[in-house]
């Protein structure tokens, strides 16, 4: 019984750092879209994506942070302090907690269980929806070697990037027979810009870490960064045909052709996406780049002041345990 | 021939094997599509006769019963099935339903109002005048 002991307050620890991480993340993530949403694209998307991997980490982080002193005794038995200690729950290697697991403990792990195998579910179902989807765009009777893109023959006008581990570019021949041989230059450009960045696979990495935040600041944090994404992609496609209004120009262009055919439009949407922020980006002067190491340094003293404060945090954690598991 | 609605287009190997076999004219009866078929295969006519069904409820065949056995036969050209495939896959990308593995030069999901679209392009059309009477 005692591992299983064990096992359960390290699995419940585990859970209340997990939630407690989602709620600090979440509620400081508005604050970190201010300060970054004036940064040049591409240090805005590396520091959002730091950012949501954020949950994952502070988690992790603080739990090891409350197992230190345990799996320090394990180690160097000398330093086992669960003797000095008696009368409450130990978390601890060395000295598991000898009553029999408490059910209320064992229910409240199986809510928590359950509900992260609906998310996983889901999520599940949507990627291989998706996955469907991309299989049958990247049907290789479409491949057109000179123009190193799949085309589509569908008169929608759809420029893609479609594919998590080897992602190829998708068009139509209907956008190919409605733009310039120039136009079409800055949209390839763009989407290899999204290949080389692997940006399908970080998003979702992130959408994976970020399950725990609070929906809606969940849905803004993934919304800034993909904004962040393609803001980039138009900077790299601006930089490779030399002309960064010409982007703009594609952008309100395709916009353009793809509010044209009807019936094709989805649910109809005033806000316009990311078209307003792509064209007003690029209207602007080019905003130089910069490192994270402010952040990075920020986010390393963070990492340290968890584990100094790692006896404290150990014994709140027993408390909590204990009044839960009693 | 009939139309209807064909869900879900994307089809598995053997079924697709079975609507080619009956596009090009091939006789419609399981026995008959599992000797042409079946046998480099080493699947039965069972197998067949299941894969037959299948497609009849996705709606892509239509069948008589002559005797005891169904004879199927196309309900689309192979042409008509192409483009209605492809209409529902676009469909498919304008409801996002393929976001997480795919991304769009422009949004798919959200249209920008008409307000915003005239308000940008005259910004851009400014910008790029006043870029043309620079020396």
């Amino acid at each position: 019984m005692s591992s299983l002991g064990a096992l359960q307050l390290v699995l419940l620890a585990g859970l209340g750092f997990a939630l407690l991480s989602g709620a600090v993340v979440s509620a400081l993530t508005p604050a970190v879209l201010a300060r970054v949403t004036p940064w040049a694209p591409d240090r805005r998307h590396r520091a959002l994506l730091l950012w949501s991997l954020a949950p994952l980490g502070l988690g992790l982080a603080g739990l090891l942070a409350a197992l230190l002193p345990s799996l320090v005794a394990l180690r160097w038995p000398a330093h086992d302090h669960c003797v000095a200690h008696h009368g409450h729950v130990h978390l601890c290697f060395l000295h598991p907690p000898t009553h029999a697991a408490n059910a209320a403990s064992w229910m409240l792990l199986a809510l928590a269980a359950g509900w992260f195998a609906v998310r996983s579910a889901g999520s599940l179902a949507g990627l291989l929806r998706a996955s469907r989807v991309a299989t049958r765009l990247l049907d290789p009777r479409h491949d057109d070697a000179a123009l190193g893109a799949r085309v589509l023959p569908t008169e929608t006008p759809l420029c893609l990037l479609v594919g998590v581990v080897r992602p190829a570019v998708v068009v139509s021949a209907g956008l190919i027979a409605q733009v310039s041989q120039a136009d079409l230059a800055v949209m390839l450009h763009h989407e290899r810009a999204h290949a080389m960045r692997r940006d399908t696979l970080l998003r979702l990495l992130a959408g994976a870490a970020t399950v725990l935040l609070w929906r809606p600041i969940r849905a803004r944090l993934l919304r800034a960064l993909t904004l962040s994404a393609e803001q980039s992609c138009d900077e790299a496609a601006g930089r490779a045909v030399g002309d960064r209004l010409l982007v703009a120009e594609v952008i309100l262009k395709v916009e353009r052709l793809l509010q044209m055919p009807a019936g094709l439009a989805p649910a109809a949407a005033s806000f316009g996406g990311d078209v307003p922020a792509r064209v007003e980006a690029l209207l602007e002067a080019p905003r130089t780049s910069g490192t994270l190491s402010r952040p990075l340094a920020l986010a390393a003293l963070a990492t340290l002041g968890l584990l100094a404060a790692s006896d404290p945090l150990h014994h709140v954690t027993e408390s909590l345990l204990g009044a839960l598991t009693h | 021939m009939a139309s209807g609605p064909i869900r879900p287009p994307l089809l598995g190997t053997l079924e697709a094997a079975v609507m080619e076999h009956l596009w090009r004219g091939g006789d419609g009866e399981a026995k008959a599509i599992h000797s042409a078929l079946g046998a480099r295969r080493g699947i039965t006519v069972n197998t067949v006769q299941s894969t037959l069904k299948r497609l009849f409820e996705k709606d892509l065949l239509e069948r008589d019963k002559v005797s005891h056995a169904h004879v199927y036969r196309p309900r689309l050209s192979r042409e008509e099935f192409q483009h209605r495939a492809l209409g529902e896959l676009v469909g498919a990308l304008m409801h996002g339903e393929a976001d997480a593995m795919v991304s769009a030069f422009v949004e798919l999901t959200e249209r920008a109002g008409p307000e915003h679209l005239a308000r940008l392009e005259a910004l851009v059309a400014e910008r790029r005048a006043r870029a043309k009477e620079r020396p």
